[in-house]
């Protein structure tokens, strides 16, 4: 029967996020909400020292203390050859050290206990005999003649060097700046920051040795990931290995790889026969888990006088701590750094990286960005600010001019991307239009006139997504292709199972509003289940903005790999040629019969009731999506500030932000994002920084010290859209989970830097405090 | 890390001076500490203890004179320490002169500090230790015109030494929570300072 139903829910509504019911209500189920029968906690004792020989562990007071059960340290991880563990890059990293300290903050020891405070207490009892090392907080101290050498225990490492790595086309760059007319250059710091989740990182290791199942509840943004890695790692057969991610309270890159604590807890439960659960403090987090960024850069543009780009050079000092753990596509030293080319049609581009070991925190991640494309966009963006100024044109102006036309995509990069589809203009325009530009840039000189500091900023990004295609990227082998698996049952109502694993992001309800726009089933009707590897398909997780390129690719294609079942159902019930069926969500009709028609639902009780003969009952299928390319979502901020001289203070006055993400599922869920990451964006330009003293100690070990954005110093933001579908993604989007974290950095700092440069100010390394902003202003002579 | 402290004293500097250098007599009045052994005039050895808040560290180490003028009434000590319980270590150089105070009888003590900190107490926010290190000197300069005018107003041999004996013996952990907190609330007090602006800092 024909439903005159409301409207299916589907592509382009703002639908109320379905997981937010229980979050509000505070019913949400978060690793420390579980509570095992039996079960044991773990705290972790950690290296005061950046660098220090550990010459002896002494554990007898600690054992002693009634409700401990064990003290595990690194001789007994040794004895079940896990003291040590693969990182996704390729190197080593110390479970719990054995031989030396390395950063500040390492794990050293655990203590199991039947009480975690007991346990925390115990950590206290353990004494640890070191003998302290010179210590190298920085890339350049790295490379130092006589720089102790920090990872010893390799075989063949001489020196802190890990690797030298280039990209794209030397010579031509090199005869692009020899044609010149004009050189600019930049040297900068994209600092060390944190991903800082709410919710820190922990775990509960259930190994149950009668039937040699191993349950781990784990805060992971990619659980099958995890499960390879373990059974490749801790030698368990790979069937009895179940991760299982509840709610994740943001994770922002921080909870991609594998942490110490997982392993040490896993190999206590194993040898314990208990569950062992740890909770990681607010510290700990800080400290020891996967930072973000530290990146030294040199960049160089060649231009023509007239303004046209020629190339662009680049060469970047990676700062990777202790040890190489970056979470990263294996065929990339230096990630997606590619994009560097950015929105514009340069014809040469060449880009060197050298990356070192240091006494600092190890485990760099993509902290909501594609592994260093904020490093990249903020680079390129910066770059042409003051090519702009060199040649004495409007910054928007310059990059107008050297845009990707419309009309050139697909483009070929000089790094060697294709850029799948962009309309920069459309995006330019429509932030310059919208923050009032022309005007802006008539009151500055008024303002400046009158000895003011105001700035325009601004900051035209392109971003590479979705990694990724099955034969340019993997983990560790694993291709970086997704899966999803639906199953729709009789009464018509279906179970979705993703691969992915939200933290945050709505999956439950875009991925469901997906289903709703290829099946004519509301999203209300669809459960999404994710997170738990025994219950849905393999896939690599959800971090780098890859979700919607691949899970969202994969859930449209199954529904309608389902459609074409289904199609054969209506034609059986409808007693016509499936020819002659048509679909017009939720109905199937008839070719010029529109009268006769049956429900989406009518077929799914049909699949199991009332299938013609031949058939095999059911209405359920699975796809695993292999991304034709990457995509590439761009877009224009603009942000206008007011410095003060005398302080160095600055405050936003307006921020425009025009995102062009191609297609948008839930504009509320894709505008949230954005607010988040132009949040996440200005904590990074303004305040947020990881750094170290000359002792190795980590300055920002709690938040007193280490500042993020609260709504008091957040700025509005105003949004703008424009819409370019990726010609190759099933339903033309394009993911933006980190386009605001990427992009929006360069526009903050650029305002400032345009506000300062008639006073010489050339540079200042972000964090742009008020103390650099004002140390800058007087070094130049202001 | 640098840190600056001064304070006066109600006594004449040369007086001042030779108590300063007795560091039996004083070791009781440095909060938290303890004089374990006396090498010989110009080494030491000892323990601090300081607690903030939950966090109790405990420091053994040695004392040095790396330079002393009499006449200039400058002295430069020398210290380092490792925590007991494996939870860093620290370096201290104290660099301490005698001044004129506002008036003839008063002396102004000054004290520059540069510290290196390891481990535990490096990561307690920096924000806070100047102002714990404030309150310590303060705690410092009571106990000592306390101590110089008991061993005034007794005979003069004798007394100085009842003087110390009065002072506690066994060095507790020095400030607890509410050396914790004390400087939380100087450290919350500068930042609404730095949010509401001038006008109400004077207040």
């Amino acid at each position: 029967m024909a439903t005159e139903a409301e409207e299916i829910r589907g592509i382009g509504h703002s639908v109320k996020r379905k997981e937010d019911d229980r979050f509000i209500r505070g019913r949400g189920n978060y690793i420390d909400d579980i509570r095992l029968p039996g079960m044991l906690y773990q705290a972790i004792l950690r290296s005061p020292f950046a660098h220090a020989k550990i010459n002896g562990i002494d554990a007898s007071r600690a054992q002693a203390v009634p409700g401990v059960i064990a003290i595990v340290t690194g001789d007994l991880m040794a004895q079940h050859n896990l003291a040590w563990m693969p990182t996704m890059s390729g190197d080593t990293q110390a479970v719990l050290a054995t031989d030396k300290v390395r950063f500040q903050g390492q794990e050293v020891a655990a203590v199991i206990a039947n009480d975690p405070y007991v346990a925390k207490d115990a950590l206290e009892l353990i004494d640890v005999d070191y003998d302290p090392l010179d210590v190298v907080v920085s890339p350049q101290g790295a490379m130092a003649d006589g720089a102790p050498l920090i990872r010893d225990e390799k075989e063949g490492q001489e020196d802190n060097h890990i690797y030298h790595w280039e990209s794209g086309d030397k010579d031509a760059t090199d005869r692009a700046f020899a044609d010149a007319d004009v050189v600019v250059s930049l040297d900068t710091h994209y600092p060390r920051s944190h991903p800082s989740p709410l919710e820190t990182c922990g775990c509960i290791a259930d190994v149950d040795g009668a039937t040699g199942q191993a349950t781990i509840y784990m805060t992971s943004q990619a659980p099958h990931a995890i499960r390879t890695v373990f059974a490749l790692v801790a030698g368990l057969p790979e069937e009895n290995i179940r991760i299982v991610s509840p709610d994740i309270g943001g994770g922002f890159g921080n909870k991609v790889p594998v942490y110490p604590g997982y392993v040490v807890a896993t190999a206590a439960s194993l040898l314990l026969g208990h569950p062992v659960k740890w909770i990681e403090e607010r510290t700990e987090n800080l400290i020891s888990t996967g930072f973000a960024r530290d990146f030294h850069m040199h960049g160089e543009m060649a231009l023509t006088k007239d303004g046209t780009m020629l190339g662009l050079r680049t060469s970047l000092l990676a700062d990777e701590g202790a040890f190489h753990a970056d979470a990263q596509p294996s065929k990339f030293k230096v990630g997606l750094f590619h994009i560097v080319t950015g929105s514009y049609d340069l014809p040469a581009a060449h880009v060197s990286a050298d990356g070192y070991y240091t006494n600092k925190a190890p485990g760099g991640v993509a902290y909501r960005c594609s592994f260093r494309v904020t490093e990249a966009s903020y680079m390129i963006e910066r770059l042409v600010q003051n090519a702009a100024y060199e040649l004495g044109m409007d910054p928007a102006d310059l990059r107008k001019k050297n845009f990707i036309e419309e009309d050139q995509f697909p483009y070929e990069s000089a790094t060697g991307f294709v850029y799948d589809s962009g309309n920069y203009h459309a995006a330019m325009d429509q932030a310059l239009e919208r923050i009032g530009y022309a005007e802006l840039r008539e009151e500055q000189k008024q303002q400046r006139a009158d000895g003011k500091l105001w700035g325009i900023g601004l900051a035209s990004f392109t971003e590479v997504v979705g990694a990724g295609p099955h034969k340019d990227y993997d983990i560790l082998g694993l291709k970086m292709n997704d899966g999803a698996e639906l199953r729709i049952h009789p009464t018509g109502k279906a179970i979705l199972k993703i691969s992915s694993k939200t933290q945050g992001q709505g999956h439950e309800t875009t991925f469901a509003q997906i289903v709703a726009e290829e099946l004519g089933i509301q999203p209300e009707d669809i459960k999404v289940q994710h997170g738990d590897t025994d219950n849905t398909p393999y896939g690599l997780g959800t971090y780098a903005s890859r979700s919607t390129p691949t899970v969202g690719a994969a859930t449209a294609m199954v529904s309608r790999r389902i459609l074409e079942k289904a199609r054969k159902l209506a034609a059986h019930l409808l007693e016509v040629d499936e020819s002659d069926v048509e679909f017009n969500r939720p109905n199937f009709t008839v070719k010029g019969a529109p009268d006769k028609a049956v429900t989406i639902q009518d077929v799914a009780f049909a699949a199991y009731t009332n299938f013609p003969d031949g058939m095999e009952a059911g209405l359920e299928g699975s796809y695993y999506y292999d991304p034709p390319n990457l995509t590439f979502p761009f877009g224009t901020y603009a942000v206008a500030v007011q410095v003060d001289p005398e302080t160095g203070e600055w405050k936003v006055q307006r921020v425009v932000a025009v995102d062009d993400c191609g297609v948008r599922i839930n504009p509320m869920i894709v505008e949230g994002q954005i607010q988040g990451g132009l949040t996440e964006g200005f904590g990074t330009a303004a305040m947020e920084l990881i750094t170290f003293d000359e002792a190795g100690n980590c300055i920002g070990a709690n938040f007193l010290d280490y500042l993020l954005p609260t709504a008091w110093e957040t700025p509005r933001f105003e949004l703008g859209e424009t819409v370019t579908p990726s010609p190759h993604h099933p339903i033309g989007a394009k993911g933006v989970g980190e386009s605001a974290t990427v992009g929006s950095p360069a526009a903050f700092v650029n305002a400032v830097i345009d506000a300062v440069w008639p006073l010489g100010v050339r540079n200042i390394d972000m964090p742009l405090t008020s103390a650099k902003v004002w140390e800058a202003i007087q070094a130049a002579g202001g | 890390m640098q840190i600056q402290n001064e304070f006066i004293v109600a006594q004449p500097a040369e007086p001042l001076w030779a108590y300063l250098l007795d560091v039996e007599r004083i070791a009781p009045c440095m909060p938290g500490a303890e004089l374990t052994e006396t090498v010989d005039a110009e080494n030491w050895k000892g323990k601090v203890n300081v607690a903030f808040g939950p966090v109790k560290l405990s420091f053994a180490g040695t004392v040095t004179v790396a330079e002393r003028d009499d006449v200039a009434h400058r002295i430069k000590l020398v210290a380092k320490g490792m925590e007991a319980k494996g939870k860093g270590a620290a370096t201290a150089s104290v660099t301490s002169w005698l001044e004129p105070g506002p008036d003839a009888s008063q002396t102004l003590v000054k004290m520059d500090a540069d510290i290196t900190l390891t481990g535990a107490a490096a990561q307690l926010s920096r924000g806070l230790l100047p102002e714990i290190s404030k309150k310590l000197t303060q705690q410092f300069a009571d106990c000592l015109q306390e101590s110089m005018t008991a061993a005034e107003a007794g005979a003069p041999e004798g007394a100085a030494a009842e003087a110390t004996a009065a002072a506690p013996a066994a060095p507790q952990h020095v400030g607890g929570i509410s050396l914790g907190l004390a400087a939380l609330w100087a450290a919350v007090k500068n930042f609404f300072r730095r949010v509401f602006g001038r006008k109400d800092a004077e207040t």
